[in-house]
């Protein structure tokens, strides 16, 4: 074996660096991409375990009720609990620095009881010591102690003034101390930033209240039981999580996500192996004679499939490895854009500060990368296998023999299947069953269509032949006659680019799915002019909570529509959770009468109607998502139990409601009863109308010129937060484009690879036609023709599987994986565009192939053996 | 006519039969026939095209398996051999001579005559100097690194014996092995043959549609609609 792979395998390599290349960059683009998304991936969630324990610190126990949190009374019954070591209290609050407009320009402050803050978290100072001045520190309320890394991006040091958004508007803070980035600091970032309690509390409005207290169990103690004794001395309305069940619990929140990201680099992946496995497909057809000659002299049928698996042995090494530092390199370029998408539907903060990918993984990648790309080409070394002796006499195997033909149809079925079996488990949703049926049926969509689709491209030539029939252009009737004589090579030339475009296609139509549901979603709800908030994230909610007695103040700014009396403008916008699992709470005033209850997209029944159930009552009823219905098994008409801060609540769920805030469920309800129950009177966002006679330009600037300075404000219109939510979704997808590229690529590198030996396998009749007169133009033309009608009718396929498939994914795939309802948004656009880069890479393919196939010289093309 | 088959044979072919499907068409190639071979002869089997003279060749080589009947070569039944053990056999106990030369065009004619012994495992270092020796006695001494791509059509056929020759194979059998060749050149390679049979004792079985190379064998065997129609020559029986 060492023998035949020395002297034939790795001499046929040498003689085509040029395949060897393309094949190799085909493996490596799959695994780069493949690569940057699991890098990616699990640097998010190692990011987000960090914080978790970092903010965690020695804690067992953390006790937490919601975004308003709770009375500081709470903190003794809990110290009071038998096994008990430690409770330490803590505020949490989101602050923004001047002018943000941005969720990277915030950070989290924590209030800290300096006495007992070491039984749980340590902090290292710059200096000797944390605070240089502990009485000044407690003293003044204003004392602030900052990571090094802020400090840095932000040009502080010791005793500087920052001016930060606060619940209460714009304050002044006094840098007091400096943390190196260890321990707790090193949680969101850097982004963090210490205060002694009690002046988080002044500074932030949170008299009296608690976020959070980490509990320290006694030695001994099992946490599970100390969980369950703290649950039962508080009562209903609190969580007393492990920070493994926090860490757990934010897993399976970005589990669903990630798992859209993994498809598409599983697909690009997929294409690179298929490249593979077209590549020796070529090599086998290319070499059948040398290889009836070798097992004529006896080499043996276990020997040519090594012969074929080690020569891709090498390719396969190389790729993974350059895959891995390409990949390395994409996930540098992508991870903003991922996280920040990830955050955006989250409603939480992510800052992925290193990406991991240890020598361990690697390895692991560049095994896994070679074992597949050796297996991608099991298949057509096993062809190689079958090849009889006899073929070393034979001298041309162009016309399909029977067995070709059987194993045609046979291929043909086989696609059929695998688009009816991922059709129906799309449908049936069979992949909730299993993660490994998921990723068959995706699989199945990848290798259905690149079996299936050559057969409806032969339906178009035979087509296309026929309404050409008229024709005299003998290029066009050879070429037509050339493709479907050679049914094979047709296959495998059509297969190549196809799987590129296939994925193109179904990328783009899941883009713009998304894209235009999220769109016309916004549209029908975002009905007012303008959207006042405080510094931050507007689209995400990320922003600073205002206080709601400045409703009074925008209402008295001259060209804000008046809204009537016991109306509001309020929404409050806060994460909560149902059964361990992270949703969306979103509590809304009773809005002025111009509205027509618009503000809500209500689904199964009439607009006002059901939107009256909660906003004209002031009963515990709320609206739901569908996904929330589904996957808590709920429905409309039944009651369930929120925790809050009143104790576990009853609320009636009266209607259905389309919103992408959560992938497990958002709940909409009256702000009154919010605030009822929730003891949380605090705003995310107002929301104006400006009157008649008044410019948009005019009632911003009035909000800005009264309240802007003071409350830190952001005002933004209509039609920019549309824009900025476009922004939003793009971002989201800019990471497809890469994948939709790389898919493109691999379609190019496979349509050169088998048009290049198309035109190897037929120089005898090449030669042939140039001896009874065709020029040299014609057979140029002849090939570019071939090239450019398999690119027309493959790209064709391409575009009508890629929108089938998209059509099942988008409908009940994504509902699988995402929890939300889609529609299915046929992408216009992108599919023009995709036939042009399908005939634009059949053009760029056949240029060579039809360059060499015009320069053969006449006599020894048919002397060609 | 029948051809004596003899029990001290090198090689016996017994009531061999061989069919193939055309389309809704059944093909015999073969109607059975029958024929022995002793050590050391040089057969010519003729006949003209569909005769089913390369049909003979093959089963006889081990390259296709008979529809019936038996091949017996060295006392061994090699249509009961399976695949890997038919390999094998080609290997090491046969060498073939092509119509079309069959020179791998990656190696050169040092590497392409030493292929069956690579095949076999065999370090280079051990056969190289067997592979020079055969290529020296087919005059091809200066010619050893030389790629098929670089060589006569007269050359490549020399190097295809030599490479027939590596194993020391108990039978060679040759395709039209002047086919491919002008009629000065095929002479020359016919009149190898000849030598290697008598100076070497080989056994040699060609197939040809060319009566002046078929004189070259001292046994002529003319096949004819699937049958053997004459087998005439100094040694007809073994």
């Amino acid at each position: 074996m060492r023998n035949l792979f020395q002297y034939v395998g790795l001499r046929h390599l040498k003689l085509k660096p040029g395949r060897v290349l393309l094949t190799t960059l085909g493996v490596a683009f799959g695994i780069a991409l493949y690569v940057a998304i699991a890098i990616i991936n699990q640097s998010t969630r190692n990011s987000m375990r960090e914080n978790i324990e970092a903010i965690s610190g020695k804690a067992k126990l953390t006790v937490s009720a919601g975004p308003a949190g709770f009375n500081e009374s709470k903190l003794e019954i809990v110290r009071t609990v038998d096994g008990v070591k430690s409770a330490v209290p803590m505020v949490e609050a989101r602050a923004f620095f001047e002018g943000a407009t941005e969720s990277n320009q915030g950070l989290y402050v924590l209030g800290v009881d300096l006495l007992q803050e070491a039984a749980v978290r340590t902090y290292q100072a710059t200096d000797q010591k944390v605070i240089d001045d502990p009485l000044t520190f407690l003293n003044q309320p204003d004392s602030i102690v900052l990571t090094q890394t802020l400090a840095k991006q932000k040009g502080l040091k010791i005793d500087s003034k920052i001016k930060l958004s606060t619940a209460l508007g714009l304050k002044t803070f006094t840098v007091r101390g400096l943390l190196k980035p260890e321990g707790a600091a090193k949680a969101y970032g850097g982004s963090l930033a210490i205060m002694d309690i009690d002046g988080a509390r002044m500074m932030f409005g949170k008299e009296n209240k608690l976020d959070r207290i980490d509990v320290v169990p006694r030695d001994g103690v099992k946490t599970d039981e100390l969980q369950q004794r703290i649950k039962l001395a508080l009562g209903s309305g609190f969580n007393v999580e492990s920070p493994d069940t926090q860490s757990a619990q934010t897993e399976k929140m970005l589990a669903s996500y990630q798992i859209v990201l993994t498809f598409f680099s599983t697909l690009a992946l997929l294409v690179g192996l298929f490249l593979v496995m077209n590549s020796i497909s070529v090599a086998v057809a290319e070499r059948k004679r040398e290889i009836g000659t070798l097992r004529a002299l006896g080499a043996t049928r276990g020997s040519m499939v090594l012969l074929f698996v080690s020569e891709i042995f090498g390719i396969g090494l190389c790729g993974s490895l350059l895959g891995c530092l390409l990949g390395r390199g994409l996930a540098e370029k992508l991870v903003t854009q991922v996280t920040t998408s990830i955050a955006a539907q989250f409603q939480t903060r992510i800052s992925v500060t290193h990406l991991e990918f240890t020598t361990h993984e690697i390895v692991f990648v560049v095994v896994m990368g070679t074992l597949a790309s050796m297996a991608a080409a099991l298949v057509p070394a096993l062809k190689a296998a079958k090849v009889h002796p006899l073929e070393s006499m034979k001298q041309h195997a162009e016309t399909l023999s029977k067995e070709d033909e059987s194993r045609s149809r046979t291929m043909i079925l086989l696609g059929f299947i695998l688009l009816a079996f991922m059709t129906v488990s799309l449908v049936r949703g069979w992949g909730r069953l299993w993660i490994g049926l998921d990723f068959v049926t995706k699989a199945s969509s990848v290798v259905g269509s690149a079996f299936f689709g050559p057969f409806l491209v032969f339906i178009l030539i035979y087509a296309c032949r026929a309404l050409t029939r008229r024709f005299r252009e003998p290029v066009l009737k050879l070429s037509q006659e050339n493709l479907i004589r050679s049914r094979k090579r047709t296959t495998s030339n059509v297969m190549a680019l196809m799987v590129g475009l296939f994925l193109v296609t179904l990328i783009a139509t899941v883009r713009s799915s998304f894209h235009d549901t999220l769109m016309g979603w916004l549209d029908r709800v975002f009905v007012s002019d303008l959207m006042v908030a405080s510094s931050g994230r507007m689209i995400t909610a990320d922003v600073q909570p205002m206080k709601e007695e400045l409703q009074n103040e925008l209402e008295k700014i001259p060209g804000v529509r008046p809204i009537g009396p016991d109306r509001g403008m309020a929404t409050r916008v806060v994460p909560i959770f149902y059964h361990g699992k992270k949703m969306v709470l979103k509590a809304y005033d009773h809005f002025a009468d111009f509205y027509d209850y618009r503000m809500f997209g209500v689904i199964h029944g009439d607009q006002a109607e059901t939107s009256k159930k909660i906003l004209d009552s002031l009963e515990p009823r709320m609206l739901v998502t569908p996904n929330f219905l589904e996957r808590q098994h709920q429905a409309v008409g039944d009651t369930v139990e929120l925790d809050t801060p009143s104790g576990q609540i009853p609320f009636k769920i009266v209607g259905e409601v389309i919103d992408y805030g959560s992938a497990e469920g958002v709940f909409y309800l009256n702000r009154a009863v919010y605030k009822k129950y929730f003891h949380d009177p605090m705003v995310t966002a107002f929301f104006v109308n400006k009157a008649p006679g008044y410019t948009l330009e005019q009632v911003r600037s009035a909000i800005d010129a009264r309240l802007g300075r003071q409350w830190n404000l952001v005002t933004i219109s209509n039609a920019e937060f549309k824009g900025q939510m476009q922004q939003a979704i793009e971002r989201t997808f800019a990471y497809t484009k890469a994948i939709q590229l790389i898919a493109l690529l691999v379609g190019l590198l496979g349509l050169l690879n088998t048009l290049l030996i198309s035109v190897m396998e037929r120089t005898r009749e090449i030669g042939m036609l140039r001896a009874v007169g065709t020029t040299r133009s014609q057979i140029s033309r002849m090939v570019m023709t071939e090239a450019v009608l398999q690119g027309i009718f493959g790209a064709t396929v391409a575009v009508l599987l890629g929108a089938y498939v998209g059509h099942f994914f988008v409908l009940y795939g994504l509902t699988t994986n995402l929890g939300w309802i889609i529609e299915f948004h046929f992408p216009k656009e992108a599919i023009f565009s995709t036939l042009i880069a399908g005939v634009t890479v059949a053009v760029l393919a056949g240029l060579l192939p039809a360059r060499r196939a015009a320069n053969l010289n006449i006599t020894e093309a048919l002397d060609y053996e | 006519m029948p051809s004596v088959v003899s029990s001290s044979a090198l090689l016996r072919a017994e009531a061999l039969k061989k069919s193939y499907s055309r389309g809704d068409q059944t093909v015999e190639a073969l109607k059975g026939v029958d024929l022995s071979i002793a050590p050391g002869q040089f057969v010519s089997i003729m006949g003209p095209s569909g005769s089913g003279k390369s049909t003979l060749l093959h089963l006889m080589g081990g390259l296709d398996r008979p529809t019936s009947g038996k091949v017996i070569l060295n006392g061994e039944a090699i249509e009961r051999l399976n695949d890997r053990e038919l390999s094998l056999f080609r290997r090491r106990k046969l060498g073939f001579i092509f119509q079309f030369f069959n020179l791998l065009p990656t190696l050169s004619a040092l590497e392409n005559v030493a292929l069956p012994l690579l095949l076999d495992g065999k370090p280079m270092s051990e056969i190289e100097g067997r592979a020079k020796e055969l290529l020296s006695t087919m005059g091809m001494e200066k010619r050893i690194q030389h790629k098929p791509d670089q060589l006569s059509g007269g050359e490549m056929q020399r190097v295809a014996i030599a490479r027939a020759l590596m194993s020391d194979p108990l039978l060679i059998l040759a395709d039209e092995p002047t086919g491919n060749l002008d009629s000065k050149t095929g002479e020359a390679v016919l009149t190898l043959l000849s030598d290697l049979v008598k100076k070497t004792g080989k056994t040699v079985v060609m197939v040809t549609h060319d009566p002046n190379a078929a004189s070259f064998g001292d046994r002529q065997i003319r096949v004819r609609d699937g049958l053997i129609e004459s087998d005439t020559g100094a040694a007809s029986h073994a």
